[in-house]
């Protein structure tokens, strides 16, 4: 390609988007690593901490869009104590200092403060786009700096958050002259809203597509709003506490007809379990249907519902809709590429919770199915083993019997063949999360077969580290290995230092590691960073007479090419 | 290896009760109840008990520790696997639910000549999860999981723990309060409070814990100051 002026490679170089694509082009030869380079605009960033933001302006001046992840996802279970890092601000402030052109940030799992919203919406004229995932450290005062000062502000998708609500008048910051909003979702919000200048801000924005309310939306005001926006494809209902003899219900039903766009549904944080009816209408076009939150509709509505949903392609739902909801779902959407079925009682199993058998229904009815999450009482192997027969395509594969270390409920034996079926059919496995009684003998097959495995999450599980050794040398694609409540110690932990350096991150919490394991590990992989997080006993470790032998709590580490990190808390031991 | 779940069979139910704290569950963090103990070090919120004028009913509190149940998924820290996000929305829910139960119930009992424990209509399940706690004075609040807690006391540790633990690398959360309120010995500065579920404002401490939880929204550690009207 040499004799090609740069120009044209560049031109080449923009049809290439995938960030695995463009790793993979950069490492051709320098010329090709300096073009892409110059023209790289999206950058993602699985781990806050294996880089820092000037090494990263450095390499790619151009940069338009960045996605920065923070914690680690066992964070999301309250495993990771509240000041442990993940801070954007950092970030934000290079940046800002780089003047360079962003228009478009995506966080998860990070700490935000109103202070970095306020400089975020200040620094970057053109910024267009703020996408926050579980997220948390900022107000509803941060939310008015991007609404005030980003004039072309085009997406605020705020997803399960942690806000602070000061009941401020956030949307009314917005200024008339804005009406470029494409996507608004502010569900997790938990306080008031002003209806009025939410409807006036609808009513200006004719490119808005996907609007997600919070509960403080009623359902008149939902009517009027879809009035307002019938050109909506994804709609996040806040509350829905109706009548369905008054006006009000009326004119919903009259608005959702007219929405011939509408094909994500969502929300319904506060429902009556009646009336769903008024959906109806447009359920034939529906391809994503999320009801996870709507704890109050019963799972005969639910039926009634998704029985009109032919084209679904994805649905999240609470396990009250029951095996035989699941069948109906089975039977109904063959279209049906995600499922996620989550836990709607977690005092103790009712009587409508799912079991295997709905499990075996959705693999039988759905050939196009690649992603579950199913949380449920109970499991067999024999069901698992059908489920691997019909379903070869699993691309995500999570299990979560509620009770940990549960076996077979039928033959009181381990999950290991089950577990093992959907490792050895599912060849472009590339996540699994295991429950229920496993042996060592679960990871034999792991190693085996997940040749594709990226993720893999354990709780509960194994009997000796050899359990944690066969993933390690097996699974030549794991980036991410979070383990829990498991008996690994530190010979599976030494045992491949190197291994560590092909992955992003290790986790493992009240597992059998400590100490001096720990510090071995430090001292062979200078690479990696090594965290004991010890938030009760600031010092205890190291006053310890027998230190070494004592079991490490929480260890998180990770690849870096920055070195320790200096934002950490006392309660974090960087070895 | 599963510290939580061994350590909660057969054990008082203030050690199933350490396994919930956020983020945490070691063995060492036992604090133990009533008395002055781990509480001797610092200043403490000061609860109902502390104004006996309010006639407070805690004895009924200490009666219902009673024998420990046996762990259940939802006893194990972090465990099941759900986002915090959706646990509380899940946890809400099934509070209003009860919350309405107890209301018809209630109204039934209107006509019962015998008092009843209100708690016991709800089958004895009790559903409740992380509220929200904030202090005046920090900008940010913080949540605590009631399920995690089965006293006064342990809920008082725990908000100590979270608001008043010495710690310079605490961010926004009460630093300024870096001195040991050992010094104030006795009487503190601040007082507990919480948001019931028809929007009033009460002194924790009132009412049976049992009675508390399923009745809190939220909590609020205010400033002893400005705590009038609370039985102050």
């Amino acid at each position: 390609m040499n004799y090609f002026p740069d120009e044209v490679i560049e031109h080449v170089f923009d049809f290439v988007t995938s960030h695995k694509d463009r790793n993979a082009i950069s490492l051709v030869c320098k010329s090709w690593y300096k073009i892409e380079r110059y023209s790289r605009q999206k950058v993602f960033i699985g781990n806050c901490y294996a880089i820092n933001p000037e090494r990263l302006l450095r390499r790619f001046p151009c940069l338009k869009s960045l996605t920065l992840k923070g914690k680690p996802h066992f964070a999301d279970f309250n495993l990771v104590p509240h000041e442990w890092g993940g801070f954007v601000l950092p970030w934000i402030e290079a940046l800002a200092r780089s003047r360079v052109g962003l228009e478009e940030l995506r966080l998860k799992r990070m700490v935000v403060t109103d202070e970095s919203l306020e400089l975020l919406s200040r620094s970057f004229v053109n910024f267009k786009s703020l996408v926050l995932v579980s997220c948390e450290g900022f107000t509803t005062d941060g939310l008015a700096s991007i609404a005030a000062n980003c004039r072309h502000l085009r997406d605020l998708d705020l997803q399960e958050n942690e806000i602070d609500d000061h009941r401020g008048q956030w949307l009314s910051c917005f200024p008339d002259t804005c009406t470029t909003l494409v996507t608004l979702n502010f569900a997790c919000l938990e306080g008031e809203t002003n209806l009025v200048a939410l409807e006036r801000l609808v009513a200006r924005s004719p490119n808005l597509k996907s609007l997600k309310l919070n509960r403080a939306v009623p359902l008149d005001a939902l009517a009027r709003l879809m009035v307002c926006a019938p050109q909506i494809v994804d709609l996040g209902v806040g509350s829905y506490e109706n009548d369905p003899d008054s006006e009000s219900y009326m004119k919903l039903k009259a608005a959702v007809k007219k929405c011939t766009s509408l094909r994500s549904l969502s929300g319904f944080l506060e429902a009556a379990p009646h009336c769903l009816s008024a959906f109806h209408p447009i359920c034939h076009n529906l391809t994503s249907l999320n009801l996870s939150y709507a704890a109050e509709i019963h799972g005969s509505h639910l039926i009634k519902l998704i029985q009109h949903c032919k084209k679904l392609q994805r649905l999240w739902i609470l396990d009250s809709i029951g095996d035989k909801g699941l069948e109906v779902v089975a039977s109904t959407c063959k279209e049906l590429q995600e499922l996620r079925v989550f836990p709607s009682d977690l005092l103790g199993g009712g009587n409508t919770a799912v079991t295997e058998e709905g499990l075996v229904a959705i693999s039988a009815g759905c050939p196009k199915l690649h992603s579950i999450l199913y949380f449920c009482q109970q499991m067999t192997n024999a069901a698992l083993v059908t489920v691997a027969k019909n379903c070869p395509n699993f691309i995500r594969f999570r299990l979560c019997i509620l009770e940990p270390n549960k076996p077979d409920h039928v033959t009181s034996q381990p999950l290991d063949e089950g577990f093992g079926a959907i490792v050895k059919a599912c060849k472009s496995l590339r996540r699994l999360s295991l429950s229920g009684l496993l042996t060592d003998q679960v990871f034999l097959y792991i190693g085996m077969y997940a040749n594709q495995l990226e993720m893999l999450s354990i709780a509960f599980a194994g009997d000796t580290d050899k359990g944690m050794l066969y993933v390690l040398n097996g699974c030549k694609k794991m980036k991410k290995l979070e383990i829990r409540d498991s008996p690994f110690g530190d010979t599976a932990l030494l045992a491949d230092v190197s291994k560590y350096e092909t992955m992003r991150s290790l986790w493992m919490s009240s597992c059998e590691v400590t100490l001096s394991g720990c510090k071995k590990l430090a001292q062979k992989a200078p690479w990696l960073n090594v965290e004991i997080i010890n938030e009760n006993d600031n010092n205890r470790m190291e006053e310890n007479g027998h230190e070494g032998r004592q079991k490490v709590d929480k260890l998180y580490l990770y690849r870096t090419v920055v070195g320790t990190r200096m934002d950490a808390p006392p309660f974090v031991w960087i070895l | 290896m599963i510290t939580e779940l061994e350590m909660g069979k057969g054990e008082s139910e203030l050690e199933l009760g350490l396994g919930l704290s956020l983020g945490g569950g070691t063995a060492a963090k036992i604090g133990k109840p009533g008395g002055g103990g781990a509480w001797g070090e610092r200043g403490r919120l000061l609860t109902a008990k502390d104004f006996p004028s309010v006639g407070s009913k805690r004895a009924a509190d200490s009666a219902s520790h009673a024998g420990a149940s046996p762990p259940r998924s939802s006893q194990v820290v972090g465990w099941p696997p759900i986002g915090s996000h959706r646990m509380n929305s899940l946890v809400n829910n099934q509070a209003t639910k009860s919350g309405r139960e107890e209301e018809e119930a209630g109204k039934k009992k209107v006509k019962d000549d015998e008092p009843k424990d209100v708690t016991k209509k709800v089958n004895g399940k009790v559903p409740v999860g992380f509220i929200k706690v904030n202090m005046d004075g920090v900008a940010i609040g913080r949540k605590v999981d009631l399920n995690a807690h089965s006293s006064y006391d342990n809920l008082s540790q725990t908000l100590e723990d979270m608001f008043f633990r010495t710690n310079p690398g605490t961010i926004g959360l009460a630093g300024q309060f870096t001195k040991p309120l050992r010094l104030l010995d006795g009487s503190s500065e601040f007082v507990l409070t919480y948001e019931d579920k028809e929007g009033d404002w009460m002194l924790v401490g009132d009412v049976p814990w049992r009675m508390f939880i399923t009745s809190v929204k939220r909590l609020r550690v205010m400033k002893t100051s400005e705590a009038n009207g609370l039985g102050m």
